[in-house]
C-alpha cells in the first residue's frame, strides 16, 4: 500500500521539515496602545505575538498585512478550527480607536488556510448579543453549511456554538462574513479571509502570499463606535481594518515572485493600483485561472464582493499600493465645507482670531500645507485622524486610508517580514531640481 | 389714606370739649392758674418735639436696617464727597449715596418732615382763649355796663396730655413714613444701577455677535470675490451681519435710557452725569436667607407695617377718647367781670355747658369707630401682603439663584465646549469657518442670557427688601465676581483630552 505521504502527515500531526525557514504564519505585531476606551469587552491587551500554527508542509503560508492566521487541531480526520464572534476594541491607526465586531479579538477575523481537500470543522461561538451565522464567501459546499441565517440554519443565538463541517473542493482566495443583520455586523468590522491552496500545489510557485480585505468605516470624528447606517459617505477606507501609516509594508526580495490576495467586503468597488509593476491578475472568485487567462494591469477593480489575485516580480525600491479613488487615501474630512482656495483672508484672519484665538487661515493654495499643521499640533476632535499624515525620507506623503509601501530589497532575506526601513536610492536616480526661477526655460503652452 | 395730624387735632379740639372738673380748679386758682396751667403743658409738649433730632432718629432707623443714612447733618462739604463717588467707576452702594445728597425726591421728604412737624405742633398747642368785651350804654342816661370775659373750651385741657400722647405717636409714624420712603428711594437707585448695568452688558454683547457676524459676513465677501461661494450665500450672511447690527443700534439706544433713569434717580446732571460703572456684577450669594427669618424681619421691622400699626393705635385711641367724652358737646368755662351801669362790680366764673339731650355725640362716635376699623382693616390687609410677598419674593430669589448657577455650571460650559470642539473640527477641515464663528456668536447669546440672568437675581433681591423694609442679613457674605466682558471673548480652552497614542 502505498502511503500517501501528505495524508501521513496530516494524520499523523508529525511536523515534516519544511522547507520554509523562520516562523511559519506567526507575525509581529508591534504592542498597540489601547487606553481611555469605554466599551471594550475585549482586554486591552489583546494584540501582541501571533498565536504559533502548525505547519501543513503542503504550501507556503499566508501573510495576512496587519493580522494573523488562525491555528487548528486535527480531530477525527478534519481540521477544527474554532471562531468566537464578539464585540472588541480595535485601533485603525494611533489615535483612532473605535468599539468594533468581530471574531477572536480582531477584525478582520484570523486568516483561516487550509487545502483543497482538506476536511474542515469549524465552530463558530456567538458572543454577540444579537444572533449571527457565518457565510463562506465562494464555497462550494452543502446548501446546510451556507451560513444564511434564516435561510440554510437557524441562527447561532447569543452564547450558542454551531459547527460547520464540509470537504473543501476548491482552491482560491475567499472570505467568510455574517449573514445575520449583515448590514450592521460587517459595517462593525466582522470579516475575515479564507485561504484555500491547490491540492497539487502551485502551478507557478510564488516566494511571498500576501492578503488582505478592502472595508469602509462611518467613524464619525469624536466618537468611538461606527455608524452602520452610514451607505456612501464612509470616513475611514482600510486594508486589513487598518489606515495608512498604520498598514503594514509588503515586503519581497529583489527577482521574488509575490503574491497579493484582495477581497472587498465593502460598500464599494476600488481600483487598486500598484506602481513600478506590471502584474498579472492571476486568479479570482474561482481560483487559479488558467495562465492563457493571466492579463497584465497596473490597476484592478476588485468589485464588492469579489476577490483578485496579482502577481509580480518583485523589482527593487519603494512602490506604493493603494486605492486610485482620492478620497479612498484620505481620513476624515468634511465634503460640505466652504473651498478655501484662492481666498484672500489677509486683515480678516486678525477679526477672526479676536474672538476665536486658534483661528488660522489655510487652504489658499491648496491643501499640501495640511499636514504641517496637524504635524506641529492643529488639533482635531478626539479619537479622529487627520486627513494626511505620514513621512517619507523625502518629506510628507500626504496619505491616509487605502494606501500602503511595497518595500523590495536586494538585501531582504527569505522569509524576513520586518521592514527594511526607506530604501536607500542609488545615486543619480532620484528626481532632481534644476532651478528655483518660476520662470525657467521656455516651456510651450497652449493659449487657452 | 393717611389721616393728616391736623385734621384729628382739629377734630379733638372743636368738638371735644368739656367742664365739670376744669372749671372748679379754675374758681380756686383764678385767672392766674390757668395761664400757668397752660403755659406749662404748652412747653411741655414742645419739649419733646426737638427739629435738632429729627434726622438721627430717621436716621437710626435706616441704619438699624441695613439701609445707608439721611446725607444731611446740617453742615458738611457734600459736594467734594459726590464729586470723589462719581469720580471712581459706579457702585451700587456710592449711587445711593449720591442719591441720599442729591436726590430731589428725598429732599422732598426731607421737607415733609418740617411740615409734619409742624403739624405736630400745631396739635398739641392749646386753642387760644376768646376775650368777649362789651359797653353797654343806659339808653338816654349817664352810665354803662362794661364787661369783659375770657373764655376757652375746657376739652383742650383736659383731653391735653392724651393728645399729646397721641401727638407723639403720630410724630414717631411720620418719622416711619418718611423713613420708609427713604428706604424705597434707595431701593429705587440701586435697582436703576443694576437696570443700567445690565443694559449696558447687554448692549456690549450684542455689539460682539454684532462684530462677529460681520467679520462673518467680511470673509464670506473674500470666498465670494475668489469665486468660491454664490451671491446668494454671500447675501445671506450680509442679510445676518445687517439684523445683528440693528439689533445692537437698539440695545444701546435702550442702555442710555437706562443710564438717563439712574442718573435722575441720584439727582445728577451736567458733568457729574459722565461717570463710568463697574463692568463686573457680583455672583449670587452661596446660601440664601431663610424665608422663615425674613417674614420674622418683616413683621418687627417693616416700616410701612410699624407706620401702619402706629396709625391703627392713634385710630384707636382717637376712638376711645370720643367714646369716654361723648356725652360732653361743646361746654366752655370762662370768667366773667362786669361793671355795672351802676359802678357796681360783678365777677365770677362762667359755666356754657351742652347738653345731650337730642344727640349723645353718637354720629361722632361712630365716625371715630368707624375709621378705627378702616385703619385696622388696612394693617391686616399690609400684614397679608407682606407675608405673601416675603414668601414669594425669597422663593423667587432662590430660583433666580439656581438659574445663574445653571448658566455657569451647565449653560455656558456646555457652549464654550462647542465652541473648542468646532474649532478642532475646523482645523480638520471638517467644518468651514463660518459655522465656527456661529458656534462662538452662539457662545456670547448664552453669556448675555447669563448676565442678564445675574442682573434678574439682584432686582428680585431689591424687591425682596423692598417687601421685608430691611437689607437682606446674607448680603454680608462674600461673592465672586461674574465675568467681565472682556474675558469672554477669549474663553478657556478645552482641556487636553486623554488621547490614544498621538501621532505626534
Amino acid at each position: 500500500m502505498i502511503v500517501d505521504r501528505r495524508k501521513l502527515l496530516i494524520g499523523g500531526g508529525v511536523v515534516a521539515g519544511a522547507a520554509v525557514a523562520g516562523r511559519v504564519g506567526a507575525q509581529d505585531h508591534s504592542m498597540h496602545q489601547m487606553g481611555g476606551m469605554t466599551a471594550a469587552t475585549v482586554p486591552a491587551d489583546a494584540d501582541g505575538p501571533a498565536p504559533k500554527v502548525r505547519h501543513d508542509g503542503r504550501y507556503l503560508p499566508t501573510r495576512t498585512l496587519n493580522g494573523w492566521t488562525l491555528p487548528w487541531k486535527m480531530v477525527r480526520g478534519a481540521k477544527e478550527f474554532h471562531l468566537v464572534a464578539e464585540e472588541i476594541t480595535h485601533e485603525f491607526a494611533p489615535g483612532s480607536t473605535a468599539t468594533c465586531w468581530g471574531y477572536n479579538g480582531s477584525t478582520p477575523g484570523p486568516t483561516l488556510e487550509a487545502v483543497e481537500g482538506d476536511r474542515v470543522r469549524i465552530y463558530v461561538t456567538n458572543r454577540l448579543r444579537e444572533h449571527t451565522t457565518v457565510h463562506w464567501h465562494g464555497l462550494i459546499l452543502p446548501a446546510g453549511m451556507d451560513g444564511v441565517g434564516g435561510l440554510n440554519q437557524p441562527h447561532i443565538k447569543p452564547g450558542e456554538t454551531f459547527v460547520y463541517e464540509f470537504t473543501l473542493r476548491q482552491h482560491g482566495t475567499h472570505m467568510y462574513h455574517p449573514h445575520a443583520d449583515e448590514m450592521t455586523q460587517m459595517a462593525y468590522g466582522m470579516m475575515g479571509l479564507f485561504i484555500i491552496h491547490p491540492g497539487g500545489g502551485e502551478a507557478v510557485a510564488v516566494d511571498r502570499d500576501y492578503a488582505f480585505l478592502l472595508h469602509n468605516w462611518a467613524l464619525h470624528p469624536g466618537t468611538w463606535r461606527p455608524d452602520p447606517a452610514v451607505m456612501v459617505d464612509f470616513d475611514l477606507w482600510t486594508f486589513n481594518s487598518k489606515v495608512f501609516p498604520a498598514i503594514e509594508p509588503i515586503v519581497a526580495r529583489t527577482g521574488e515572485r509575490v503574491r497579493i490576495r484582495i477581497g472587498n467586503l465593502s460598500m464599494w468597488n476600488h481600483p487598486i493600483h500598484l506602481h513600478g509593476v506590471q502584474y498579472a491578475e492571476t486568479g479570482g472568485d474561482g481560483g487559479r485561472w488558467p495562465q492563457s487567462q493571466w492579463r497584465r494591469e497596473v490597476t484592478s477593480t476588485v468589485a464588492v464582493g469579489q476577490m483578485r489575485d496579482i502577481e509580480f516580480t518583485a523589482v527593487p525600491g519603494d512602490w506604493a499600493l493603494h486605492c486610485h479613488m482620492a478620497h479612498h487615501t484620505m481620513n476624515a474630512m468634511g465634503h460640505d465645507v466652504p473651498n478655501p482656495t484662492g481666498v484672500d483672508q489677509a486683515g480678516v484672519e486678525a477679526k477672526v482670531r479676536a474672538m476665536l484665538p486658534d483661528y488660522l487661515k489655510m487652504g489658499r493654495d491648496g491643501m499640501a500645507e495640511h499636514q504641517e499643521h496637524t504635524d506641529a499640533g492643529h488639533q482635531g476632535p478626539p479619537n479622529t485622524m487627520p486627513m494626511m499624515s505620514g513621512k517619507g525620507q523625502f518629506g510628507n506623503i500626504e496619505m491616509g486610508g487605502m494606501f500602503t509601501v511595497v518595500k523590495v530589497r536586494d538585501d531582504l532575506a527569505r522569509g524576513d517580514y520586518g521592514d527594511p526601513g526607506w530604501y536607500r536610492y542609488p545615486a543619480k536616480t532620484v528626481a532632481r531640481r534644476v532651478s528655483a526661477d518660476p520662470a525657467f526655460g521656455a516651456p510651450i503652452r497652449r493659449k487657452s | 389714606m393717611r389721616l393728616g395730624c391736623r385734621t384729628w387735632a382739629t377734630g379733638l379740639c372743636s368738638q371735644y370739649s368739656f367742664g365739670g372738673v376744669g372749671g372748679d380748679m379754675f374758681v380756686r386758682h383764678g385767672w392766674h392758674g390757668l395761664m400757668v396751667a397752660a403755659a406749662a403743658v404748652l412747653l411741655g409738649s414742645c419739649a419733646t418735639i426737638q427739629p435738632a433730632h429729627d434726622v438721627p432718629q430717621i436716621n437710626k432707623l435706616l441704619t438699624d436696617r441695613g439701609a445707608p443714612a439721611l446725607g444731611w447733618d446740617g453742615a458738611g462739604d457734600d459736594k467734594t464727597l459726590v464729586t470723589g463717588w462719581l469720580a471712581e467707576p459706579l457702585t451700587a452702594e456710592h449711587a445711593v449715596r449720591v442719591a441720599m445728597l442729591r436726590s430731589p425726591r428725598l429732599q422732598q421728604e426731607y421737607a415733609r418732615l418740617g411740615v409734619a412737624r409742624a403739624d405736630i405742633m400745631e396739635a398739641v398747642q392749646i386753642a387760644n382763649p376768646r376775650l368777649s368785651l362789651s359797653t353797654l350804654a343806659l339808653g338816654g342816661g349817664s352810665g354803662s355796663q362794661f364787661s369783659i370775659g375770657i373764655a376757652m373750651p375746657l376739652v383742650d385741657l383736659l383731653v391735653l396730655p392724651s393728645r399729646t400722647k397721641l401727638a407723639r405717636s403720630e410724630f414717631e409714624r411720620a418719622k416711619l413714613e418718611i423713613a420708609a420712603t427713604v428706604m424705597a428711594v434707595s431701593f429705587d437707585v440701586e435697582q436703576d444701577w443694576y437696570d443700567y448695568v445690565g443694559a449696558r452688558q447687554v448692549a456690549d454683547m450684542r455689539q460682539a455677535v454684532a462684530t462677529g457676524l460681520a467679520t462673518s459676513a467680511e470673509l464670506a465677501k473674500r470666498y465670494f470675490d475668489a469665486g468660491n461661494i454664490s451671491e446668494l450665500q454671500l447675501k445671506r450672511e450680509e442679510a445676518a451681519a445687517i439684523e445683528a447690527r440693528i439689533a445692537a443700534s437698539r440695545t444701546q439706544i435702550a442702555a442710555q435710557q437706562a443710564r438717563l433713569t439712574l442718573n435722575l434717580a441720584m439727582g445728577v446732571s451736567g458733568p457729574d452725569a459722565d461717570w463710568k460703572v463697574i463692568g463686573r456684577l457680583p455672583m449670587p450669594v452661596e446660601r440664601e436667607d431663610d424665608a422663615a427669618e425674613l417674614m420674622q424681619l418683616a413683621t418687627v421691622g417693616n416700616l410701612d407695617l410699624l407706620a401702619a400699626r402706629h396709625e391703627a393705635d392713634i385710630l384707636a385711641g382717637v376712638a376711645g377718647i370720643a367714646r369716654k367724652f361723648r356725652l360732653i358737646g361743646g361746654t366752655e368755662v370762662g370768667y366773667d367781670r362786669e361793671r355795672e351801669t351802676d359802678g357796681a362790680v360783678i365777677r365770677g366764673p362762667t359755666l356754657n355747658l351742652e347738653l345731650p339731650i337730642f344727640n349723645q355725640g353718637g354720629a361722632r362716635v361712630a365716625r371715630a369707630d368707624a375709621n378705627a376699623q378702616l385703619a385696622q382693616a388696612r394693617l391686616a390687609q399690609l400684614q397679608l401682603k407682606t407675608r405673601n410677598a416675603v414668601s414669594l419674593g425669597s422663593e423667587r430669589v432662590r430660583v433666580l439663584s439656581d438659574i445663574v448657577r445653571t448658566h455657569r455650571d451647565g449653560l455656558i460650559p456646555a457652549r464654550e465646549t462647542i465652541v473648542a470642539r468646532s474649532q478642532q473640527e475646523q482645523n480638520f477641515m471638517l467644518i468651514g469657518a463660518f459655522e465656527l464663528i456661529r458656534a462662538k456668536t452662539g457662545e456670547y447669546d448664552a453669556y448675555q442670557s447669563y448676565l442678564e440672568a445675574i442682573r434678574d437675581y439682584w432686582v428680585a433681591r431689591i424687591d425682596l427688601m423692598r417687601t421685608i423694609g430691611a437689607r437682606l442679613p446674607s448680603e454680608q457674605q462674600a461673592t465672586s465676581f461674574a465675568p467681565a466682558l472682556n474675558e469672554i471673548p477669549t474663553a478657556p480652552r478645552v482641556p487636553a483630552h486623554h488621547h490614544h497614542g498621538d501621532p505626534k
